[in-house]
């Protein structure tokens, strides 16, 4: 019995957290409209807090009851439009509603639970709106006898009293469902609606004996439904109104409401229910044991079981027949079967992001009130489904992200009216799929983050040096507060308002797989945006081979796939400098053969016979072989593989495949002898032999049963040396994630005072400040001595018509990588880094060292063509056609942009 | 249309579109034999029910008056708000459990 009871609250608390779930939302709806709530959502909550209160008066939970009950008196008196739900009112209705679901979580301990306080002042709220003679009106309880067959209804005489406002008139109306409502061929809510449409329906009973039970031969043929209703019809055309004989229609006069029971207790119902079994595991309160599921997917599991079960008996049956050897069919039945049970489980760990989303509304309301700001939170994508697992463990760091959107971002609404902004800011709170995974974004119409205070707090706890700090970007400078220890140690809160805590949210979303960045515009607002894996442990992926080798590469870090055909090849991949680069939609991007990193023979597959051979060419665009090319059928491999290669020897075979790869700040492409099929794996961890091969993230087993490594193509692009910004570990990273989203990395630098001049960021490796009395000259030409040689020293303005750098000023030399050799543009500080999504403009104002301009701040800025300078300035370094230098790190030249 | 939980106590019912006269005098018999076979406790999907008619919820009230006897208990799921109204109106809900659909989760698919 007490098993039973058990179930019983079980249900109860279940079905309540159901209707509690979309309160808090729908309250602060309510609360937004004020006067003009929309009547239908405050019913839905009336509805909500009445169905508590009728299950715990049930049960016995008289403390859940007695405060559900105020809620309903409240919320009463909001539809009837004599209470405006100001923010006080739902805040003490917000109020109530958590203590119900708190109880609903436990509700063995409930009616220990003290109450007193919040049914006070919800009470007072209900009467001081009440006329004094009305008062205890809220305590009192009636039976209504509509006939002597004794009480109908028992309600609270301020219910009653509500519901005859504006002199309405009390009815009992004496349905069938059957007679009155299915023979005319309508439906109950048809007929409910036109009741609550014309009046309040007070309570409703339906006698349920009269339909019976299942074991019963027919269906039921009178099913009567007591309705006590309050109308301004008259009674003389009630009847007809109603579509009832007049007889069924019962005029509730006051000679038919009577007190209940002489000094009949209030609301609190004296005898103490059944404590349900107290030994509760005592789990966090908080945390839902429970899953939500939906039926579908059950059904599939349920049919996946069942089907596991006969395949099981199969396999026993088969067992007895063939002395242990298992038939191949039943094994691979077990083995379908296994792999559709997993996924559809998996499924079952998938909850949608809205979940986590819906505590923010109030978080941010309550806020907002506390601090005196006025925010609008704006939710988008709540239906986007994470993990379980990730969501748990992403509550707290979003919340902590937007509480300092709200705290530290948004600004106070006198300072946003002086900034001519208007005085409610505004919190945008976004999922969304992308590329196999889930973007979150945080945003913020705040103050933003001031680049320079976090840099000089980041100095000031000797996370970095003054020099290290100089060398930032803006945006590197932003994301120095993701730095371990930068605001934990003493708490640097009024650095820009931002940081709090930033690298704990990182650590958090670290263990989760994720990754964070910031972008932020002082004045303007700042974007926390998280990219997270959709489960922990199997990622997209896709394959592809080098070298005769399978690898995985994660979706996560992939663009595009691009498959050039061979004939395309020529025209879209071109050589700068010594290093190779494709052109895709008007960019140009570095290519890197896999193989040629990982020190693979290249191979590919001819595309007539099958058969694998040697890739001999040494470039992509080797066009040895372009006559015969042209043509597109293979010519027989010659040559032996160890012979360099001569020209017009070999050559010809098929497209070149390419992988679009983001790794970090920048994109390249990765050259690969084939593409495979997309796949979810299982990532496993290197071993610790292999930890340090910075070209892997980890291993798969592939479906065949081989072994596939995951690449890191971060890694790959460092070990290829692509990478720009390279000097601190830090710094690498901060690269790495800054994941930003296309357009152009440029760097501003100053000539002169006033001339804004740009680079792509990618040139550039470092950027050193110097004095005018550090540069020497040597053969006229000014240099550098760093690092134990000298740097060759450009400056703009030698071959382009801009200002000349001015020497009195603060002076910076922007370290950029040409191919064989480093080269230093002089330059005026300051110097910031910038990302823009126009492109460059390469006509209009293209011209000597420039290769064109770009609209930075609305302004024009010129585009510096550092090889262009490099080649007026020291031409005997191109003695003959580009591309012969020795190996170096690759350069993307000007017109990489 | 019905499928029974392994263990027989537990039956999940999911209907395939209104709660209406002719479903239920088709359900009503079958419903019976589950609670002879043992069934305690019957989970009705209404996910995919726009509307229960005065038939539909006699059949649930039935339902409800067969097993809560018996120890069971009806729990109609997924039940659409028009029809979540209907129920609580009628205040059918302080007598079987009735968990309104999830806003997010679409009615019936799994995958």
């Amino acid at each position: 019995m007490s098993d039973q009871g058990d179930d019983i609250l079980q249900l109860y608390s279940a079905e309540s957290l159901d209707h509690l779930a979309d309160i808090e939302r729908d309250l602060l709806e309510i609360e937004a409209a004020g006067a003009g709530a929309d009547g239908e959502l405050v019913n839905k909550v009336f509805r909500a807090a009445h169905s508590i209160k009728g299950g715990a008066g049930f049960l016995g939970l008289s403390v859940v009851s007695a405060l559900a009950h105020r809620l309903e008196n409240v919320l009463g008196l909001v539809r009837s439009r004599e209470l405006v739900p100001t923010a006080d009112v739902v805040g003490l209705l917000l109020q109530g509603f958590d203590r119900l679901r708190a109880f609903m979580l436990d509700l063995g301990a409930s009616n220990d639970a003290d109450v007193a306080e919040l049914v006070v002042a919800l009470d007072s709220l209900t009467t001081v709106v009440l006329p004094p003679d009305r008062r205890e009106t809220v305590a009192t309880r009636l039976q209504v006898f509509a006939d002597p067959r004794g009480p109908s209804f028992t309600v609270s005489e301020f219910e009653l009293a509500q519901a005859r406002k504006g002199g309405r008139l009390l009815y009992l109306l004496d349905y069938d469902l059957i007679h009155d409502i299915h023979r005319r061929g309508r439906r109950p809510l048809d007929v409910l609606g036109e009741l609550e449409g014309g009046g309040v329906i007070v309570d409703c009973r339906l006698d349920l004996a009269a339909a019976g039970t299942l074991a019963a031969p027919h269906l039921p043929t009178r099913l009567p439904l007591l309705v006590l209703y309050a109308t301004v019809i008259e009674p003389d055309i009630a009847p007809d109104v109603f579509d009832l004989p007049p007889e069924r229609v019962h005029r509730i006069g006051p000679e038919g409401l009577r007190p209940l029971a002489a000094g009949g207790a209030p609301p609190a119902p004296p005898p103490p229910p059944p404590p349900p079994p107290a030994a509760k595991a005592s789990a966090s309160p908080r945390s839902e044991t429970s899953l939500r599921v939906s039926v579908g997917l059950l059904d599939t599991l349920m049919d996946l079981a069942g089907e596991l079960v006969l395949s099981r008996n199969q396999l026993l049956q088969a067992l007895v027949g063939t002395q242990g050897r298992v038939p191949e069919a039943v094994a691979q039945r077990i083995d379908g079967i296994t792999s559709r049970l997993q996924e559809a489980i998996m499924l079952t760990r998938m909850q949608p992001v809205g979940q986590l989303f819906q505590k923010f509304p109030r978080l941010v309301r309550d806020l907002a009130r506390s601090l005196g700001k006025e925010v609008e939170l704006v939710l988008e994508g709540a239906e986007v489904e994470l993990d379980k697992t990730i969501l748990e463990g992403l509550s707290d760091p979003l919340t902590h992200l937007v509480r300092n959107a709200v705290d530290h971002g948004i600004e106070a609404p006198d300072l946003r009216r002086a900034a001519g902004k208007p005085a409610q800011g505004r919190v945008l709170l976004r999922a969304h799929h992308e590329g196999g995974h889930v973007h979150l974004e945080v945003a913020d119409d705040g103050r933003g983050i001031d680049p320079d205070q976090i840099a000089a707090a980041a100095v000031a706890k000797g996370l970095l040096s003054p020099d290290q700090a100089q060398a930032l970007s803006a945006s590197d400078k932003t994301a120095l507060i993701l730095l371990p220890g930068f605001s934990t140690a003493t708490r640097v809160t009024d650095v820009s308002g931002r940081g709090v805590g930033m690298d704990v949210v990182k650590t958090n979303l670290d263990k989760l797989g994720g990754s964070v960045a910031i972008a932020s515009r002082p004045g303007a607002g700042s974007t926390i945006r998280v990219k997270l894996p959709l489960t922990l442990a199997i990622i997209p992926s896709h394959l592809v081979t080098a070298g005769g080798q399978p690898f995985a590469i994660p979706q996560v870090n992939l663009d595009e796939l691009l498959r050039i055909p061979a004939a395309a090849v020529a025209q879209q991949v071109e050589r700068v400098g010594d290093a190779e680069v494709v052109r895709l939609r008007g960019q140009l991007l570095p290519l890197v053969r896999l193989a040629d990193v990982l020190g693979l023979t290249p191979r590919f597959r001819d595309g007539v016979t099958g058969a694998e051979h040697r890739d001999q060419r040494r470039a992509v665009a080797d066009r040895r072989s372009r006559r015969s090319n042209a043509e597109g059928i293979p010519e027989p491999s010659p040559a032996a593989p160890e012979e360099p290669l001569r020209s017009g020897q070999e050559r010809r075979h098929g497209a070149v495949h390419v992988v679009v790869a983001s790794a970090g700040a920048f994109r390249y492409g990765l050259v690969v002898d084939e593409l495979l099929d997309a796949e979810e794996i299982v990532v496993k961890p290197l071993g610790r032999q292999l930890k340090h091969l910075a070209c892997y993230a980890g291993t798969t087993v592939m479906g065949d049963g081989r072994v596939a490594l995951i690449l890191d193509l971060p890694g790959i692009a460092r070990e290829a040396r692509l990478s720009s910004v390279e000097e601190t570990p830090r710094a690498a990273e901060v690269a790495r994630e800054a994941c930003p989203e296309g357009g152009e990395s440029l760097l501003v630098f100053h000539s002169g005072r006033a001339e804004r001049l740009a680079i792509p960021l990618d040139l550039v490796v470092r950027i050193e400040r110097v004095t005018a009395d550090a540069i020497r000259r040597v053969g006229g030409r000014p240099v550098l001595p760093y690092h134990g040689g000298t740097l060759p020293l450009l400056t703009v303005h030698e071959v382009a018509p801009v200002p000349p750098v001015d020497e009195a000023r603060e002076l910076v030399v922007l370290v950029v990588s040409l191919p064989g050799r480093q080269v230093g543009l002089l330059a005026n500080a300051p110097v910031d880094a910038y990302r823009e999504q126009a492109a460059i403009d390469r006509a209009t104002l293209a011209g000597p060292g420039v290769a064109g301009s770009i609209l930075l701040d609305g302004a024009p800025v010129l585009v510096v063509d550092v090889t262009a300078i490099a080649r007026r300035c020291y031409p005997e370094w191109y003695p003959l056609a580009p591309g012969d230098g020795q190996p170096s790190s690759f350069q993307k030249g000007d017109q990489t942009r | 249309m019905i499928q029974v939980e392994p263990n027989g106590v537990a039956a999940l019912l999911r209907l395939e579109g209104n709660l209406v006269a002719s479903v239920a005098e088709a359900l009503r018999p079958a419903l019976q034999g589950l609670v002879e076979e043992g069934v305690r406790t019957l989970i009705v999907d209404l996910a995919r029910a726009e509307f229960v008619d005065s038939m539909g919820i006699g059949l649930l009230v039935a339902a409800h008056n067969t097993l809560e006897p018996a120890g069971g208990a009806l729990v109609v799921v997924n039940v659409r708000p028009e029809v979540v109204r209907l129920l609580q109106t009628m205040r059918l809900d302080r007598h079987f459990s009735v968990r309104p659909a999830v806003p997010g989760k679409d009615a019936g698919g799994g995958e």
